[in-house]
């Protein structure tokens, strides 16, 4: 188990690597970038930019530093709040943006699975089409549409919740309906094909043959089977849930990552853009691996 | 009578999304009886609604599947009840053995727990966990299977096909079931495993008197174990009778071409009898008598009449219209 | 881990065996014809075709039988809601711009981003992933694992960090967008190769001498094509949606070009005042999704009927 779990952080090492390593590149040779000579630079910048990037030296040594700095988890000052280092604006959003994709997450898992089951339960019945249209409808309306519409009903038309701000439960309402709404649908979906494949399978048969009341059929035979693709979700929808909170952030004004993410490309806060970006690709290497590990333990058939 | 089947239909609604809708009769009015303590065979090509039929009366069917006349055991009737009272059969008077023993355990769970939760849902309040261990691990033993304390931790996944089905069996052993029915239990395994499981059951069946439905393509699988020999095709029994009868005075034209027909050795699923002409298309089966397309002895009336069940013998049972011997 | 999810949607139940439904087949069809008839037997399919159809027509004819232009200024109706005599249909935004016009040329945009960024998708997948299943051995490992590697990268990032340093161009778009996707048809075509090189007309071609060149070309591409289309059709809506919400960020198609995305986002910021802003370029990206979604899934089923 322990090697297997070695082995499985190791593999996942050269793509953290491959990230850092295309966001320097990027960084340092995009013509028109920070560093291209050719645009003139406040003169404060300049020296601080000389000093983090070891302009003077090759390459090479200056991407060396780079990786050393990123490991200690610095990526620099802000190109464009010079008082703030990357880091900074990182950990300053950080609880907002792990709260919402936390919540969201759970939220997903809850109500997906729960319709999801209920569908498959109900194959091909009126429930079923209820739900799997709903599903599509989730899976269909992008984000930026579904926040206005929403923002539009519950604030602007019946003024029942708050549609910006930040600090009360109720501030995250909608944004974390918002970001889970397309998860429900997926998780849904996907919960339903697999309890339907499951329950085809010829063990549930046995089961069934053994005497089984269906309420145990389902929660010791067919549980874990139809849970453990869901599982392999988790890392996609840690990909598409940060991707959305960059929406949600910006359309609820809430003080997360995403939103420093936008305003940081909009004025083009290369060192901003940068950082968060490799930081985001750490957060869903993570979550793969975590996935992967929690896969691992659970499917008794995996050899370690 | 321990178990009487009348009538029994089983229709497949098939949806192929070009044309419209259409009904696959697989099981056309079967109608059997069994006896406690005997032990039957039911013999046909692939496709010709053996399993179909035991899994209409076990409430098995797939969904899109619907059954059709009546079926008692022991004077209660089986057909489209709901699973509550089913659960009552299931398991503890009618056991079920399946084709294949590498899907039919589940792959998460250890084989303890598949093993005592038989008797955890069929003991209700008498349950006890430490008595169910000793005789899950007692009947583990009993089907031969070596360790059995180590097998009852072990997951399916450890176990050899023939241990697996072994497991399997015990599984329906154990709350000592009236009925067994076993759906090719041996099809899945090599040749000489076959004869291990064929073996253990004929033990069990000496020792407990439990009855044996025993499904098969396999006709000399059959002989030492079983009274009577059932054949059906395209989902009607064509001819049944003693296993001598069967073997020795076959009357139906099929029958005749199942015993005919050499073993072939295919590469996993051990014997297969290869008869000239292909199986029926369900759903466009011949007017009149099914095999008339493939039967050497085929008359006019036999393309559009079907034939009656004739007498030979007290239970010698045959639809055909020829008359031989 | 993507492919699981993937492999999910592919793997439903199997209710019904196969050989019922070749015997069932109506005789004398090819696979590609009862895969069209199927198809034209999902409701939810023809009427999504209908409509993605009408939608096509009206983006690119639409716009030549308004008296308005992309950028022309009403001053008289600024902001105004929708109004047949004034020839504003949809409306006009708070510059006086006329919304028929901008939401039809918007869906230009859109639609020609969803399938040009597909198409590119479409080929280098095709190729990537052929070359790496008919070789197979060493040369298959190297490429699949490169795709690997590339899966686990979070590329809507570094689109949006191209985009920072390129400025924000359409052409990126494409090219961003295509390069993302062809990831996931590179996998399918590989798989498919891999199962056709088995296969006894390709062994046969082998046999008699025929090139690789040629064996791919003839036995592996078409023989894979079925679940590529249907993924290519699910592309499209992604590549869309995409689109949208980079153009909804400010961070893709720029003014005064207009996309369902940069006018979504426009009507967003006014949607108290003039709902309709919002109303006809949402309405029209859902529909698109709604229409596209429906073909892929019913092509799914179509090309593959064990999956219903
Ligand atoms: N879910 C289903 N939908 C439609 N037809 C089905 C379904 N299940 C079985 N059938 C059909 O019912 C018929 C009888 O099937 P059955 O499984 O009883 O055959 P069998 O005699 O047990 O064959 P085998 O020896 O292969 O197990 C077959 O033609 C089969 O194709
Ligand atoms: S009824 Fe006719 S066709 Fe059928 S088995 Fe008898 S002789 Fe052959
Ligand atoms: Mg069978």
């Amino acid at each position: 188990m322990l090697s297997y779990f070695a082995k499985r952080i190791a593999s996942s090492i050269p793509t953290l690597f491959i990230i850092i390593t295309i966001a320097f590149f990027m960084i340092r040779l995009a013509p028109g970038g920070p560093f291209d000579s050719e645009r003139p630079v406040p003169a404060e910048i300049a020296a601080n930019l000389e000093k983090v990037y070891h302009l003077n030296d090759p390459l090479p040594v200056q991407y060396g530093y780079y990786l050393l700095n990123v490991l200690k988890g610095d990526f620099g000052p802000s190109f464009k709040y010079h008082d703030f280092t990357v880091s900074e604006l990182i950990a300053q959003g950080f609880p907002v943006s792990i709260q919402l994709g936390l919540l969201a997450i759970l939220l997903s898992l809850m109500i997906g699975v729960l319709l999801g089951v209920i569908a498959a339960l109900r194959q091909n019945s009126a429930i079923d089409y209820l739900v799997m249209g709903l599903a599509m409808t989730g899976i269909t309306i992008p984000n930026f549409v579904m926040a206005p519409i929403l923002i539009l009903l519950f604030g602007v038309f019946w003024g029942l919740l708050p549609t910006s701000g930040w600090g009360e439960l109720k501030h995250m309402v909608l944004p974390v309906i918002v970001l889970s709404l397309p998860q429900i649908a997926t998780v849904a979906r996907m919960t339903r094909a697999s309890l339907i494949e499951t329950l085809n399978m010829p063990y549930i048969r046995t089961a069934k043959a053994k005497g089984l009341p269906t309420r145990l059929i389902l929660s010791r035979h067919a549980s874990r089977a139809t849970l453990l693709p869901i599982l392999s979700w988790l890392g996609p929808a840690t990909a598409a849930i940060i991707t959305g909170s960059v929406v949600v952030e910006t359309i609820f004004g809430l003080p997360g990552i995403g939103r420093h993410f936008i305003n940081g490309a909009l004025n083009r806060d290369y060192t901003l853009v940068m950082g968060v970006v490799v930081f985001y690709g750490f957060l869903i290497i993570l979550m793969n691996l975590l996935v992967d590990l929690l896969y691992a333990w659970l499917d008794p058939r995996i050899k370690y | 009578m321990m178990l009487t089947i009348e009538n029994l239909r089983v229709d497949f609604t098939v949806d192929s999304g070009i044309q419209r809708k259409q009904t696959l009769q697989a099981v056309r009015g079967v109608s059997l009886e069994l006896d406690q303590g005997e032990n039957v065979a039911i013999v046909g090509e692939s496709g010709s609604g053996k399993s179909q039929l035991f899994n209409a009366l076990m409430g098995l069917l797939p969904p899109n599947g619907s059954a059709h006349g009546s079926v008692s055991f022991n004077q209660q009737a089986l057909l489209n009840q709901s699973d509550k009272s089913l659960n009552k059969i299931r398991g503890k008077e009618i056991g079920m053995i399946f084709q294949d023993p590498m899907t039919a355990l589940n792959p998460y769970l250890r084989i303890g727990k598949q093993l005592t939760e038989v008797l955890e849902v069929h003991e209700g309040a008498n349950f006890n966990k430490e008595s169910a261990k000793r005789r899950a691990i007692e009947m583990l033993d009993r089907v031969k299977i070596k360790d059995p304390e180590q097998r009852f931790n072990s997951y399916p996944h450890e176990l050899s096909g023939g241990m697996r089905q072994r497991v399997v069996i015990a599984m329906a052993l154990l709350c000592k079931p009236k009925l067994i029915i076993a759906d090719e239990p041996t099809t899945a395994l090599d040749v000489t495993v076959q004869t291990e499981i064929i073996r253990l059951l004929k033990d069990i069946y000496r020792k407990e008197r439990t009855s044996i439905v025993l499904i098969t393509h396999d006709l000399p699988l059959v002989a030492g174990l079983c009274d009577r020999i059932i054949v059906m095709y395209a989902g009607k029994i064509v001819e049944t009778g003693t296993v001598d009868e069967i073997f020795y005075k076959a009357q139906h034209p099929y029958t005749q071409a199942l015993l005919a027909a050499t073993p072939t050795n295919t590469e996993k699923s051990g014997k297969m009898l290869a008869i000239d002409g292909q199986p029926p298309d369900p759903l466009n089966l011949p007017a009149g008598c099914a095999f008339s397309p493939r039967c050497a002895f085929v008359e006019e009336r036999c393309k559009t009449e079907s034939p009656p069940e004739r007498k030979i013998d007290a239970g010698h049972l045959v639809s055909c219209f020829r008359e031989n011997n | 881990m993507l492919g699981l999810i993937q492999g999910l949607n592919t793997k439903m139940s199997a209710l019904i065996p196969n050989e019922i439904i070749a015997d069932n087949a109506v005789v004398g069809l090819s696979p590609w014809q009862q895969a069209w008839r199927r198809l034209l037997n999902n409701k939810a399919a023809v009427v999504s075709i209908v409509l993605l159809v009408i939608i096509a027509v009206l983006c690119i004819f639409g716009p030549l039988f308004s008296p308005w232009e992309l950028d022309s200024v009403d001053w008289d109706n600024m902001g105004t809601p929708p109004h047949l005599q004034s020839h504003h249909y949809f409306g006009t935004d708070s510059n006086g711009r006329d919304l028929f016009v901008r939401t039809l040329e918007g869906g230009r945009i859109s639609l020609m981003v969803g399938l040009l960024a597909t198409a590119v998708s479409f080929i280098i997948g095709i190729i990537y992933g052929s070359i790496a299943g008919y070789a197979g051995g060493k040369t298959d490992s190297i490429m699949m694992r490169f795709v690997d590697v590339l899966y686990a990268l979070p590329f809507m990032f570094f689109v949006i960090l191209l985009t920072v340093y390129f400025g924000r161009s359409i052409w990126l778009i494409f090219i961003a967008i295509g390069a993302v996707e062809w990831l996931t048809m590179a996998r399918i075509v590989r798989g498919q190769t891999l199962s056709l090189k088995q296969r006894s007309f390709v062994e046969a071609a082998r046999v008699t001498g025929a090139s690789h060149y040629s064996i791919i070309k003839r036995h592996i591409i078409p023989n894979t094509l079925g679940p590529v289309i249907v993924y290519a059709t699910l592309t499209v809506p992604q590549v869309i949606l995409f689109e949208s919400f980079l153009s909804f960020l400010g961070l893709g198609v720029q003014e005064p070009m207009s996309s369902w995305g940069v006018l979504i986002a426009e009507g967003a910021q006014q949607m108290e005042s003039a709902p309709w802003m919002v109303l006809s370029p949402a309405i029209m990206l859902a529909v698109t999704l709604f229409c596209l979604n429906f073909i892929g899934d019913g092509l799914r089923d179509a090309l593959d009927p064990k999956d219903r």
